[in-house]
């Protein structure tokens, strides 16, 4: 039998409509300016300024295959090459590092925590000239190491503390079964909790993809040759040199926003799970 | 099968002791069942078995060797947990033969063992379904499969039927009781119900405060509890006790009524008498009773009544057809009387 608070069901239905009108506004408030760049990626540039609300006369798909050959394409293949590796070394780190906070019990383990966690607050601008200076000694500067590197370390402390929350709802009982098992410590870790962590890993993947793509300061910073450059850096470059055709500039934009729109669609079940993790039992 | 001996084991937290000095030795193929309140250390023991908790003293062997210090995946044993502990991203049939890949068998061999686990248990139909899909008793089940599949030395179950309802942890145990007369692996059970205890048993240990009551088939240690904790531990409804001291052979209660007990006990003085509800008959000779409570439960009732200031429970098998306030005669045997030392609990 299920108890309703007849208090919480009348307020709730007096409120509906205003939070839904709210929701609506936020809704188009959102989309707009999506909407307004998806539609004049396909016009001429004159179509877009005589009429930037209408649907193009003209679909103009070339726009995007222009956009594509100023180079656009090298500066995706870098963002997905670092992207991909920061977010799969961050997800793997992480998800060790909370690992051993939730299974194992050493001296120090909330110090540790503490000290992680205390990354999250630091402001990675700060950190830009010491980080130039340490990349520089150790020859990662105008490397893809460059901009790997700091991703992985400023994203970790977001990835450990959503993993250890999750995998501090594993029961106990998991470890110990397959301890028993026959499980070595990187066993139960690869088989039982990495697995079970999918939900979170999904969470981390996703905000960690969103933050590394969209990356600007250190991919400008620590990286020099136009060969390595990220798509966030191409696009701004690449703005300079189409000051004039900002139909083409559109369609290079919406060309930047579609892996990390794909990657949402496809995880975004599992990355509402993996936020909402531990919130109730 | 192995025997299994302890000697002397402690288990201390800081200051705090868990287990205080326990000796046990278990034959090969004996099912054995830990009982006790919560809190008593059976769990802390069988996970020291299980190699999941550090032993701060003395010394567990399993077969001829002392497995202190030995890893649990090296001690040739297999654990039910409380919660089963299944994997729950696996299919029944992958935690059957996890532990069996973790140890590198034939696939060939994984999957004669799983089939075999799965005929006994019933399980065949449910291979291929993943935990969430499955009820309490066929978890239970699986949780077995997974235990029995690696044929171990020793079982180890700690309180594997506390999540199931009334009805099933029947039923379970039952079979984990043809389970183990079929298999004859010696078996250590952990339960807080001493209904299970008494039921599924070869032996009983009976603990508290960390510390080994007594030890016995369950039978010996419901005719002949060792202490006041025993004998009201053991048994449903639980044995009367009553207050009282002894003379001769007469036992007086704290408001003068005479008890009779059939012998002189060799220690005179305080003392507390038990009496099994059971053990009380109706008896037109008999003590009189002020009948306070009737509970029928259809194959018995159980009647509470009073005696003076002294309530005691009783079961009788007869439909006794009587109300609050009537008075019934009821007799027992002298000799299915305990007593107790007041002082020290023990049995006199």
């Amino acid at each position: 039998m299920t108890l309703v608070s007849p208090t919480f069901r009348r307020s709730r239905s007096s409120s509906a409509p205003i939070v839904a009108l709210l929701l609506w506004g936020l809704t188009v408030f959102s989309l707009y300016p999506l909407i307004w760049l998806v539609l004049n990626s396909f016009k001429t540039s004159n179509e877009m300024f005589d009429q930037s609300w209408t649907l193009p006369t003209v679909w103009h798909f070339e726009n995007y295959v222009t956009a594509w050959n100023y180079g656009l394409g090298h500066y995706v293949v870098n963002s997905l090459f670092v992207t991909s590796v920061s977010v799969v070394a961050i997800a793997l780190i992480g998800a060790l590092n909370a690992f051993v906070l939730t299974t194992m019990n050493f001296p120090g383990r909330r110090i540790v925590y503490g000290f992680l966690l205390g990354g999250m607050i630091m402001p990675p601008e700060v950190c830009l000239f010491p980080l130039f200076k340490i990349l520089d000694l150790f020859g990662f500067y105008d490397t893809y190491l460059a901009m790997i590197l700091p991703y992985v370390a400023f994203g970790l402390p977001f990835a450990t503390f959503l993993l250890r929350a999750h995998m501090t709802t594993i029961p106990r009982e998991l470890y110990e079964a397959a301890v028993v098992d026959g499980g070595g410590v990187l066993r139960i870790f690869w088989s039982i909790y990495l697995p079970m962590s999918r939900p979170a890993l999904a969470a981390v993947g996703l905000i960690m993809m969103m933050r590394t793509w969209n990356e600007f300061i250190f991919a400008l910073t620590f990286i020099e040759s136009d060969g390595l450059r990220t798509l966030t850096i191409g696009i701004s470059t690449f703005g300079d040199a189409l000051r004039v055709d900002w139909t083409v500039l559109m369609a290079g934009l919406i060309i930047s926003i579609v892996p990390v729109f794909v990657t949402f669609l496809m995880l975004q079940r599992q990355f509402m799970g993996g936020l909402t993790q531990g919130a109730v039992k | 099968m192995a025997t299994i001996s302890i000697a002397g084991v402690r288990k201390t937290y800081g200051a705090a002791t868990v287990l205080s000095g326990i000796d046990l030795d278990i034959g090969d193929g004996e099912f054995v069942v830990l009982v006790g309140p919560s809190g008593c250390g059976k769990s802390t023991l069988l996970r020291m078995i299980a190699g999941l908790e550090e032993i701060s003293d003395g010394t567990i062997r399993i077969g001829e060797r002392v497995v202190n210090d030995l890893p649990s995946k090296d001690r040739d044993i297999a654990m039910v947990f409380q919660n089963y502990a299944l994997y729950p991203h696996m299919t029944v049939r992958d935690n059957m033969a996890f532990s069996l890949k973790l140890r590198r068998a034939e696939k060939s061999e994984i999957e004669r063992r799983v089939r075999d686990a799965a005929a006994i248990l019933g399980l065949t139909p449910l291979l291929d379904r993943l935990p969430r899909q499955l009820s309490g008793g066929q978890r239970q089940r699986v949780a077995m499969g997974r235990a029995i599949v690696r044929d171990p030395q020793v079982f180890l179950f700690d309180e594997p039927l506390s999540n199931l309802d009334a009805k099933l942890r029947v039923q379970m145990r039952s079979e984990i009781k043809e389970l183990h007369q079929r298999l004859k692996t010696t078996t250590i059970y952990v339960t807080h119900d001493q209904i299970e205890a008494m039921t599924m048993a070869d032996r009983v240990v009976i603990m508290r405060d960390g510390a080994v009551e007594q030890i016995g088939r369950p039978l010996d240690l419901y005719d002949h509890p060792a202490n006041l904790f025993v004998a009201g531990f053991i048994g449903s409804p639980a044995m009367n006790l009553i207050e009282g001291h002894v003379e001769g052979d007469t036992f007086r209660d704290e408001a003068g009524s005479s008890w009779p007990i059939g012998h002189t006990p060799s220690e005179g003085g305080r003392a507390v008498l038990g009496i099994r509800p059971e053990h009380f008959r109706l008896d037109p000779d008999g003590l009189p009773f002020e009948v306070v409570l009737v509970e029928p439960t259809g194959s018995e009732t159980q009647v509470l009544v009073r005696r003076g200031d002294q309530q005691v429970v009783c079961l009788l098998r007869e439909r006794a057809s009587t109300c609050p306030g009537d008075t019934l005669h009821l007799a027992y045997r002298p000799e299915q009387a305990h007593l107790f030392s007041k002082e020290s609990g023990r049995r006199i």
